[in-house]
This record gives C-alpha cells, structure tokens and sequence, in this order.
C-alpha cells in the first residue's frame, strides 16, 4: 500500500469524525488499551548498558586453576576477548557452554565464576569442556556492582585496548552470535589490524 | 574483603538509617518494581552490601546512586530521573488526567437553557 502520510491522516480524520461524541471516551480507552497491550506484547528491547563504550572496570580475582595467580582486565588486553560470567549452579550458563566451546576457537574466552567455589567450578568445567583461557574466582562476589551485572551469565566483547564494546545480559544463542557477536567481532578485529 | 563483609550487615543506627532510606530508592534490577529493600535476589543483596560498604567509606547518597546509574543505567531509580527522554513518562499521567477531567466537565456541564 502506498500512500502518503498526508493521505493516511485524511483517512484516520474521516473515520474519527463518524465517531458519535459519547463513544468518544470508549474509543479513547480502547485505544489506550490496544497501545498498552502492544508494548506488552511486543518484544521489549532494553536499554543498551551504559558500559558499552567503556574500559572494562577493573578487578583482581585469584585463578581458579591456580589461586595464587590473579586475573585481571590488563591480562587481556591486546587482542578482542570474550569476558563470561558464569556460575556452576546456573542452568542457563551450563546451555550456553557448547556455544562458548565452539566461539573459543574464534576468540580468547576469559571466565569469571560468579558467587562460586573453586571446587564446584572445576568439576562444572570437567563437566562441561572449558573453553576459557583463564578463570577467575569472584567468591564473594565484588565484581556485581562494578561489572553491571544483573545476573549470570552476562558476556562481555572487550576490544584490544579493554573498551567494551558489546554486552549481553542473558545467555548467549546462535542468533545473537550470528547477528550480534560475530559481526562486532570482525570489526573489531578488522580495525586493530589497521 | 574484611571491609566487604562487615558492610554486609547492619550499621550503625543513623547509617542503617541512611542506607535504609537508598534501598527503598533503587530497584531491584532482575525483580522489576521491587526495590533493593525488599528483594530477594543475589543482586540486590550485592546492592545492598555495595550501599552499605559506601556509606562506611564516606561517600554520599549522591555519588553511590550515581556509581550505580553509570554500570545499571537508569533504570536502577526507583524514580525515572525527569529528563528530555522521560518527560513522556511523567506527564503522561497528567495530561491522561487531564483528558479524564475534561470529559467528565463536558459530560456534567449543566444544559444551558437558553433564555
């Protein structure tokens, strides 16, 4: 249907005006009742995350594998890497993992396990494969606040000079690695070249 | 991390006081409409412990809303801060209020009789 917006307003005028002056409060809350029930029906996007454009807040996290050994954002930085947070009690963290195992051959996968403990973590990832160059271990956990994070898992694109430059707050699915990750990814990896 | 977990429960009165008041106006990130007062997921009691460990350190309400607005965004307020983006949010309310009253007037306007 092509038409002009001028044309489309004449249309909507014409029929408003057939309305009878009682049905006029009706109509208004039909209308209000169909707006509401679209926003919602329809999917809700949130607010991109004010992290987005940032360094990557720091934070020092002894190493899963070795807790002498920290774990910061500086140990990172010089190529594109993934940061996930994750726990061993999380059942949407345990779906994302086959798409984690195969992304880890694409991009360096860097883990914090969240309000977890370094047994449960081990014996998750032996579990599940490991497709992480390093985890960190956030007992406690400090980095909540400091990482936005509103749950497990969130992942984190962080670009060679540790901006992030993508963030996603549920689990990762092939859609949004297809459409979203990859994409962002190349671009980075096609700028640090230059 | 000694700091942490000391932050992690109560203050002293007039502190707890403070840190009370914050809870109630910041919102439960995961929980949506509950505030980090009342909310019983991980992170809000991350929340509160972040709160709380401020407050010891000196900071004011000022800045720790604003630490949490800058990694949450706003939507971490219980109350939408009133800005260009927002100002539908708040006057819709009003105008919507409005529209109600106008028809009602018109509705209730006694017939004028005409002399």
């Amino acid at each position: 249907m092509n038409m002009a917006l001028p044309d489309v307003i004449q249309i909507i005028r014409e029929h408003v005006r057939t309305i009878p002056p009682r049905m006029i409060p009706l109509a208004i809350a039909i209308g209000l009742g169909l707006v509401m029930a679209l926003s919602l029906l329809l999917p809700h996007r949130a607010p991109p995350s004010p992290l987005v454009g940032r360094i990557l807040p720091s934070f020092m996290l002894p190493r899963v594998d070795d807790i002498h050994k920290s774990l910061m954002p500086r140990d990172f930085y010089g190529q594109p890497a993934l940061l996930n947070v994750f726990s061993s009690w999380c059942v949407p963290c345990r779906a994302e993992q086959p798409l984690l195992m195969q992304l880890s051959g694409k991009v360096r996968i860097y883990g914090i396990a969240w309000r977890d403990t370094a047994e449960n973590v081990s014996a998750y990832l032996s579990e599940t494969g490991n497709p992480y160059q390093a985890v960190a271990l956030d007992k406690i956990p400090v980095t909540t606040v400091t990482l936005g994070i509103f749950g497990v898992p969130t992942t984190y694109l962080v670009d060679e000079k540790g901006v992030i430059r993508a963030k996603w707050d549920t689990p990762l699915d092939q859609q949004m690695i297809d459409k979203e990750l990859l994409p962002k990814l190349e671009e980075i990896q096609a700028n640090a070249k230059k | 991390m000694a700091i942490f977990l000391i932050a992690a429960a109560p203050l002293p009165a007039k502190e707890e006081a403070r840190a009370q008041a914050l809870f109630h106006q910041l919102r439960c990130v995961v929980c949506k409409g509950e505030s980090v007062a009342e909310s019983s997921a991980e992170v809000a009691a991350d929340i509160r412990a972040m709160v709380r460990t401020r407050i010891e350190a000196g900071d004011s309400d000022e800045q720790i809303t604003q630490t949490l607005v800058s990694t949450y965004g706003t939507q971490v307020l219980m109350r939408p801060p009133l800005a260009r983006g927002t100002l539908p949010l708040w006057l819709a309310p009003l105008l919507l209020l409005a529209m109600g009253g106008g028809l009602l007037f018109a509705y209730f306007k006694p017939a004028r009789a005409s002399a």
